[in-house]
Formats: C-alpha cells, sequence, structure tokens
C-alpha cells in the first residue's frame, strides 16, 4: 500500500486505488453543505488530477466559510456540482439564520424560573445546616424539668436550684414580707410585669403558681450577672432605705423580694419566672403542668 | 469503535468467575438469609415490636444510644401509655436512654447492646436468627443456632415458638453445572442431608406463621432503632429527586437556547 | 456607585480582571463532549465536602471513648445531622468516583499532553491527596472497619525494612489505634489535608487557565483567534460553560440524592456493615475489605506475597500516574486520532482496573489470586508499553478546528 502525504487525500475503494477527499469542516460550512465531515471520492487514480480537484475543493469550502450570502463564484460552484455536493438553498440557510437569533423574551422566562427554582433548592438545602444547631436531644435530656422538694424551706430562705445549666431562685416569702412588698411599689419600674411577657401575671404576689414561694431566674435582665438575696429590711450601701430583695453584683441593679426591677438600675426589667407547677410540696421547674 | 468497547469493559468485573466465592454465607448453617423487608410505616408493626422488645429483650439487651421519648414519638404511641405499660424503670423520661440494667453495673461479657444490630447484621440475618434457634442439649441454655452456632444465649421465645429441632431431609443432588441432577427414567436423584430446622407443630403458643409474624414485628422495630430517621429520609429523598428533575429539565431548557448563541 | 466601588477596588486589587480573566470571559472550548463536566463536578463535591465537614467537626468527638458514640449521636441526637453525615459519606464517594472519570477523560483525550504536563501533575496529587485524606476520615468514626482498615494500612509502615517498626508506632502515638492516633488523624482530615487540596486545586486551575482547557479533538483552539486574540473555536465561560455544566449538576445531584436518601450504605460499599460496631482492637472482623475506591490497589497489595513488595507495586501504581505525560510519545492527543494500539491498550487498562476493583471488595479466592496478578500486570503494562505502542502506531489526520 502506497502512503500519501498529501493533506485531506487517501486511497479508498475495492482496490485502494481511487483517491478520496476527507476533511472535518467548520459548523458553518456544515450547515450550508449537510455534514460536518466531507468525505467524497475524487473519481481518480491518477494523483496529479486528484491534487488539483482538491485544490478547487478547498478553494470553494474556503469561499463558503467566507461568505455571509452563500455567492460563491461559479467555478467553486461547479466543482462542487461535479462532486455532487449540494448546497441548502438561500432561502432555507436565510431561514436557520433567523431561527438563530436569540428569543430575548424565552431566555428570561427560563432564567426566571431556573433561577427560583435553584433558590428554593438551596433554602431546602441550608435548612438542614440551621438545623443541626439546635440543642440535640442529648442538651434537651440535661436540659430537663428538674424536681425540688420545698416543703424543708424555712420562711424567709432561699435556695438555688439548678436548670439548664443555669441559676434558678427558689424564695419561701414570710407572710410579712408579702405584704410589705405594696410599700416599694413607687420605687420600682414596671411593678406589674407588663413590659415582660409575664407567665403567672397577676395571681399571686410572690409572681409564681404559689401564694408562698417565689421562683425566679437568677440571671439579671442586664448583664447576665447572677443577683444576691439580701432579706434584710436595714440600710445598705447601695440603699439606705432597703427593704429586702436581691442586688446585682456586677453592675449594681436592685430588684425587689419577688424580683421586681428598681428604677433607676441598669437592669431593664424584672427577673424572669421560668415555667413551672407545684404538686404538693414537690415544684417541678421547666414545664407546665 | 471504541466506545462500546469501552462500555462494555466497564462492566468487565462480571467476567471475574464467582463460582468459588465464600464458603456458607452470612447466615452460616442456615445458608442464605430469610429475605426481610422493613416497613417503617407501618406502626401497628413496630408498635408490637417494640412491645416484643420490652417484654422479652430488654432485661438483658439495652438500646443505648436510642431515648424513650424518640421512640414513643416516632411509634405513635402516647408518652403517658408508653410509659405506663413500656418502661419498666419508672424515674426514666423521655430525653433518657434506653439503658437497660444490667448495663448500669459493670460486668465482662454483658449482652451485647442492639441498637445498631440490624444496621451491623442486616435485618434479613436478625430475621432469620431470631426463628432459628432449636435445641440442643450440649450447650449451657440447652439450645443452639444455626445462623450462629454456639451461641451463648438462651431462647428466650421457645414458648413462643415452641420445640423446634434439627432434621434431616431429601434434597435433590446438583449436578456440576448447578443443575439437578437425574437418573435414566428422568426422576430427580435426591440424597438425605442433615442441618434442617423441624418444627414441633401445636408446641408453641403461637404457629408458624404467626410465629414469623411475630419475629417480622421485633426485626421491624429493630430495624427502626438502628436508624429511626429512615422512614423520614425516605420520604424526603423522593422531594429531593422531583426537585433535581425539575432542575435539570428546566437548566437543560436553558443550555440549549443559550447553545444557540454558538451553534 | 458599584462600579465606582469596583474601580476603587481593582485599582489597588486586580479583582476584576482577574474574575474575567479566569471565570467570566475565560475562553473554553465551545465542542466539548460530556467527559469535559466532571472537573466543574469535582469542584462542586469539594465544596460540599468542606461544608458537610466543617458541620460534622461540631458535634463529633474525637476521643477513643466518644468517637463512636458521637456518630451515633449525630444520627440520632443531632437535629438532622443524619442529612450532613449522609452527605459526607456519600459525598466521599461521588467525589472519588467524579475524579475517577475525570483522571480516566485525561487519558482518553491526552489532558496531559504539553504543555499541560503540570495541569496533570497536580491534578495526580490532589488525587494522592484525596487518598489520604478519604483513608483518615475513615478511621474517625472508630468502628471495626474503621480500626481494622487503619491496623492494614499503618501495618504497610512495617513492612519499610529498619525503620518500620518505630514509624509505625510513631504514626500511631501508641501501641494501638487509640485515642491519640484518632486525634491526630483528626488534626489531619480537617485542617492540614483540606488545606494542601484547595492550594493543589487552585494551582490545577491557574496552570489549566494559562495553558487552556483541551477539547476530544486535540485540536489546539489557540492557533485560530479574532482580532482580540480570542480563539475562534471558543466561547466565553460565562454565561455558556456554566450554562452547560448545570444539567450535569441536576443530573449529579438526582444520582446523589438517589444514593444518599435510599442507599447511604450502598450495599456496604459506601459504608461498611462492619462499621457499625464500635471498635474492638481484641476481635478482626470476619472479612476486611477496603471502601471501593481503594479496592483496585488493595487488590495489587494482596497480589504480591511479600508485603514490602505489595508496598512497592501499590505505590509505584500510582506514582506512574505522574509520568504519563512522559510516556506518551503519540504525536495526537486525542484516542479519537490514535491508532489501534493505543485504543486496545485503554480498554484492556479498563478492564483491568474494573476487576481488580472488584477483587479488592472480595473474599480472597484461588482464581481471584490468579486474575488479580494477571490484572496487575496489565496495569502496569498499559503504562509501561505506552511509549512502544504510541510511537509506532499509525496514527489519523487531526482537524484543524473544532
Amino acid at each position: 500500500m502506497t502512503e500519501i502525504t498529501e493533506k485531506y487525500l487517501t486511497l479508498r475503494g475495492a482496490n485502494n486505488d481511487i483517491y478520496f477527499f476527507q476533511k472535518r469542516v467548520s459548523e458553518k460550512v456544515a450547515d450550508i453543505i449537510g455534514t460536518s465531515f466531507v468525505k467524497i471520492s475524487l473519481r481518480t487514480k491518477n494523483l496529479s488530477e486528484a491534487i488539483s480537484t482538491r485544490d478547487d475543493l478547498l478553494d470553494a469550502l474556503n469561499e463558503l466559510e467566507n461568505c455571509d450570502t452563500l455567492e460563491i463564484s461559479d467555478n467553486s460552484r461547479r466543482t462542487m456540482d461535479s462532486l455532487g455536493i449540494s448546497l441548502l438553498n438561500e432561502n432555507e440557510h436565510k431561514n436557520s439564520q433567523k431561527t438563530n437569533e436569540p428569543d430575548q423574551g424565552r431566555r428570561k422566562v427560563l432564567i426566571g424560573l431556573t433561577a427560583g427554582v435553584a433558590a428554593a433548592g438551596v433554602a431546602f438545602a441550608a435548612t438542614p445546616f440551621v438545623t443541626t444547631w439546635n440543642p440535640s436531644a442529648r442538651a434537651k435530656a440535661i436540659g430537663s424539668a428538674v424536681k425540688v422538694d420545698v416543703s424543708k424551706m424555712m420562711v424567709g430562705q432561699q435556695i438555688q436550684v439548678s436548670w439548664r445549666k443555669q441559676p434558678i431562685l427558689i424564695i419561701r416569702h414570710s407572710s410579712s414580707a408579702l405584704s410589705g412588698l405594696a410599700s416599694v411599689t413607687s420605687k420600682l419600674a414596671d411593678p406589674n410585669s407588663d413590659s415582660i411577657d409575664e407567665p403567672y401575671k397577676n395571681i399571686n404576689a410572690t409572681r409564681s403558681l404559689s401564694t408562698e414561694y417565689s421562683v425566679l431566674s437568677g440571671v439579671c435582665t442586664h448583664l447576665g450577672c447572677s443577683p444576691k438575696y439580701y432579706p434584710e429590711v436595714e440600710p445598705k450601701p447601695w440603699d439606705s432605705s432597703w427593704a429586702g430583695g436581691f442586688f446585682c453584683p456586677c453592675h449594681g441593679s436592685m430588684f425587689d423580694l419577688v424580683g421586681r426591677v428598681y428604677k433607676g438600675v441598669p437592669a431593664p426589667t424584672n427577673l424572669t419566672v421560668p415555667p413551672h407547677f407545684f404538686e404538693g410540696s414537690i415544684l417541678t421547674i421547666g414545664e407546665e403542668a | 469503535m471504541i466506545k462500546p468497547l469501552l462500555i462494555i469493559s466497564f462492566f468487565s468485573f462480571l467476567l471475574v468467575p464467582l463460582v468459588d466465592s465464600a464458603e456458607g454465607g452470612p447466615c452460616k448453617d442456615y445458608g442464605n438469609c430469610d429475605q426481610f423487608k422493613p416497613d417503617l410505616n407501618n406502626m401497628a408493626s413496630l408498635q408490637r415490636g417494640v412491645g416484643t422488645f420490652m417484654k422479652y429483650c430488654y432485661s438483658c439487651h439495652s438500646l443505648k444510644y436510642s431515648r424513650w421519648g424518640r421512640v414513643a414519638n416516632d411509634l405513635q404511641i402516647p408518652e403517658d401509655i408508653f410509659f405506663e405499660y413500656l418502661v419498666p424503670d419508672k424515674d426514666a423520661g423521655p430525653y433518657d436512654l434506653m439503658v437497660a440494667p444490667i448495663h448500669e453495673l459493670e460486668i465482662d461479657n454483658a449482652p451485647p447492646d442492639l441498637t445498631l444490630v440490624a444496621r451491623k447484621r442486616t435485618s434479613s440475618w436478625v430475621y432469620t436468627y431470631l426463628r432459628a434457634f432449636y435445641d440442643d442439649s450440649s450447650t449451657t441454655y440447652g439450645s443452639n443456632n444455626l445462623v450462629y452456632p454456639g451461641v451463648n444465649m438462651p431462647n428466650i421465645l421457645a414458648p413462643i415458638q415452641g420445640n423446634q429441632k434439627l432434621g434431616c431431609k431429601e434434597v435433590p443432588v446438583l449436578a456440576k453445572n448447578g443443575g439437578e441432577k437425574r437418573d435414566e427414567f428422568g426422576n430427580t436423584i435426591t440424597k438425605e442431608k442433615c442441618g434442617y430446622l423441624k418444627h414441633q407443630d401445636g408446641s408453641g403458643l403461637l404457629n408458624v406463621e404467626e410465629f414469623d409474624e411475630f419475629i417480622y414485628d421485633l426485626t421491624n422495630f429493630l430495624t427502626y432503632v438502628g436508624e429511626p430517621s429512615r422512614a423520614e429520609r425516605e420520604r424526603m429523598g423522593v422531594y429531593a429527586i422531583i426537585f433535581f428533575i425539575i432542575f435539570t429539565f428546566l437548566s437543560a431548557l436553558l443550555y440549549r437556547e443559550y447553545q444557540k448563541d454558538y451553534h | 456607585m458599584v462600579t465606582k466601588v469596583l474601580n476603587w477596588i481593582n485599582y489597588r486589587l486586580p479583582i476584576v480582571n482577574t474574575f474575567e480573566r479566569h471565570l467570566s470571559k475565560h475562553p473554553v472550548p465551545k465542542k466539548v463532549n460530556f467527559w469535559y463536566l466532571f472537573g466543574a463536578l469535582a469542584s462542586i463535591v469539594l465544596i460540599l465536602q468542606i461544608v458537610t465537614g466543617i458541620w460534622l467537626m461540631m458535634p463529633y468527638s474525637n476521643t477513643e471513648e466518644g468517637a463512636f458514640a458521637s456518630i451515633e449521636y449525630i444520627m440520632r441526637d443531632v437535629d438532622y445531622g443524619w442529612i450532613i453525615r449522609y452527605m459526607h459519606t456519600t459525598g466521599a464517594s461521588m467525589f472519588f468516583a467524579i475524579v475517577y472519570l475525570h483522571m480516566f477523560r485525561g487519558l482518553l483525550y491526552g489532558s496531559y499532553k504539553k504543555p499541560k504536563e503540570l495541569v496533570w501533575i497536580f491534578g495526580a496529587t490532589i488525587y494522592l491527596v484525596m487518598m489520604a485524606e478519604g483513608f483518615l476520615g475513615y478511621v474517625l468514626p472508630y468502628g471495626q472497619m474503621s480500626y481494622w482498615g487503619a491496623q492494614v494500612i499503618i501495618s504497610l509502615f512495617g513492612a519499610i525494612p529498619y525503620i518500620g517498626e518505630s514509624l509505625e508506632v510513631w504514626v500511631r502515638g501508641d501501641y494501638y489505634i487509640s485515642g491519640i492516633t484518632i486525634s491526630r488523624f483528626f488534626a489531619l482530615h480537617v485542617v492540614a489535608l483540606p488545606l494542601i487540596l484547595i492550594a493543589l486545586v487552585f494551582l490545577h486551575l491557574v496552570a489549566l487557565h494559562e495553558v487552556g482547557a483541551g477539547n476530544p479533538e486535540g485540536v489546539d483552539i489557540e492557533e485560530f483567534v479574532d482580532e482580540d486574540g480570542v480563539p475562534l473555536d471558543s466561547v466565553p465561560f460565562f454565561p455558556y460553560k456554566v450554562l452547560s455544566a448545570m444539567p450535569a449538576i441536576g443530573v449529579f445531584g438526582l444520582v446523589f440524592c438517589i444514593i444518599m436518601f435510599f442507599f447511604p450504605e450502598g450495599g456496604g460499599y459506601f459504608l461498611e456493615l462492619a462499621n457499625f460496631e464500635e471498635a474492638n482492637p481484641l476481635v478482626t472482623p470476619e472479612h476486611i475489605a477496603p471502601v471501593w475506591y481503594y479496592a483496585p490497589y488493595y487488590t495489587m497489595l494482596r497480589a504480591v506475597p511479600d508485603p514490602l513488595g505489595g508496598l512497592i507495586v501499590m505505590a509505584a501504581a500510582v506514582a506512574i500516574i505522574f509520568i504519563v505525560p512522559w510516556l506518551d510519545r503519540s504525536n495526537v492527543a486525542s484516542i479519537r486520532y490514535k491508532g489501534i494500539l493505543s485504543k486496545i491498550a485503554i480498554v484492556m487498562f479498563v478492564v483491568s482496573f474494573i476487576t481488580l476493583g472488584y477483587l479488592g471488595t472480595v473474599t480472597v479466592t484461588e482464581t481471584g489470586k490468579i486474575m488479580s496478578i494477571i490484572c496487575t500486570v496489565m496495569y502496569f503494562a498499559f503504562f509501561l508499553l505506552m511509549p512502544i505502542y504510541t510511537s509506532i502506531e499509525k496514527t489519523y489526520e487531526v482537524p484543524e478546528r473544532l
């Protein structure tokens, strides 16, 4: 078999002696002639004849490549015709060009739809990344309700229990202390707990579900320190007419015996009351009945 | 030419002869495990399963990664009923772990925790194992198991299942090509093979079908507890798939629209 | 206003120029096939792995007592923790699947041919780091397969003469794979190797953008450019390549979700069943198999009776990938225009690699042993004979343009 070094020429046919032209053409030319790979018999066994036909054909293809109107020279058209390469007619070509005009309206609709669907997908995919930051079942186990027997508390005593790793203050008031609460009302910022979400509002003077015990979150509403219990009615460095209550060592906020905040202190609101209920002397903190 | 060849070659591992694959199967002397298809949306089955577990298994086996409240909630059992009838420890709260009293003591060779048994062994294994106990006077507990020969565990469900013994039966002799061997009259040649389970009818509380269903529920529950989010996972998967089908369709349309610019 | 701010920044830090050069206006060949989509998919999975990895780090506990339980904690107690974990485990397998296809594309279409040698070498290094990353990650749950898989791999160091045994102890930091091993593997898995991986991906992309992306024809599109120097057969990256990647992302997401939501264990190939039991240094599982993506190399290791020999063969099998650019002597890049010998060779290579992978996941048998030796030889023959068959075969004429 003879090696052919000429570009785009190859030997084919039953005896491998007929010259063929093989060339991949550009997209544009492919559209015009209907194929992207020209493989055509040059119908000759003579090399020089094949070369000259090839050159004609290459010229013709080049012309097609470089023209916009499909007006190519007669010479080229003849070459194409003789080899049986038919051009799609001009109208057809123009039509196909027309449909290639981008349809901006359709694009906008599709972009909107796809972006909308993608955004919804991202939102859904983001959900687990957000929810995994919630307290886990283990955290909830550690933070579940605590039970305290309050019957052993002495009158006037305050104890502290831990619920969700936060101090909860329980105070057993004497009846005189409770009746004395009215005397400080004028010094309080919010005596009726109107500015906070008070869970057991206007039920008892203790602010809890019991007539005797107060249940308060021991976290100062200012910056989270734990206020200390000073039940004595006596002059204190922070208040010469102290009537008993809570004093926060961090920034000097003052609260009365049931955790209501004084006027003119850093803390903005009363101490909060955690959810709780009593079953006899058993106090459950962290759960509603 | 290269394309079909490449595609074929990607499946070339199928050419590897499988004749001498591993001895036995995952179910050991039993052969292949009986297939188990869980139904995690069948609440009645799961509720019966947890009941069986608490009654017969929990005295020795914990589910130490699982929490009471989650099980009650997932199985749609009201918490007060669940804690009253199913939870033996009266101090247990919904967030407490299902640790059996035996595991709170530090003892050697404690019975294994079963939270992940269905994931580690597969549900089919558990289903087969629980039905493959037989009487064997040579062991400590007087019973043995085909799926787990030499298992160190009493057959706790024996009164329910009844007596099961090893027996023999006639099985067809297999030719080298895997087909049944036949004699010159075309009858299948058989030989006696032993090591099959033989159930003594009427010896237990339940008959064979009822016992299979009983174990089905228990295995279903163990499958649930191995991965409690599985039912939800499969529910969410459907939506995720629908989403990606829509997304692929729309983006393919958009791609084709823009492809016109350069084609 | 926005333009003003951008101009102000761009004057000091060329973000706009860089963005245009490497993303929005970066010219890419206009006609490529689906094999060219895996690069984009790989970068998406890398991001997914990093994000889910960060989220998994938060509830994970890197202690001997707590590691296994913390996985179950993620699966049960953490709100939707199971989704994050399954994304990560499915992502790991998908990452390898994509990277294998991406590398195979390189072999098919000669993506390592001059001047892309460095792109290939960075890519091969990424693959190597990924294998280490995957291994370290697999140890973290501290299940039975984590423990015994790590035991086998670390024992490979023991095969090195003289220093082997002390090296083993040094890697573990203990006489068995203990808490200290887990916590150092954890540090490597979540910080050290991801940093290296990101740096390598950056270099891989910068080198690629310097020499231009390839195409299945193996045509150099830079030979025909317009007045502005933009290749005629190219389209800008944005929006065209982004749009072509989107349906691929959709199909990939579909496959990913089918696995993640319905077959997260992948039949025991993605999450091995033995790993649902806490590590027990005293009991070896009945059947130790590597995860599927290491299986071909594991088979090579087993094919050689001597551990040191096995280690060398395994290392050589990965190392040989690095020198492919100098093994291929063909004057064409794409398999489309290469001769019949290259085509036979690549089919043989695929057959051997996949068979090796399959054999690595099953129990050793006599036939399997012989098959694994044959396939190991075939694997190496593909590379080592490449200089011969690529230079003697007759290649086909490459078109001038796409």
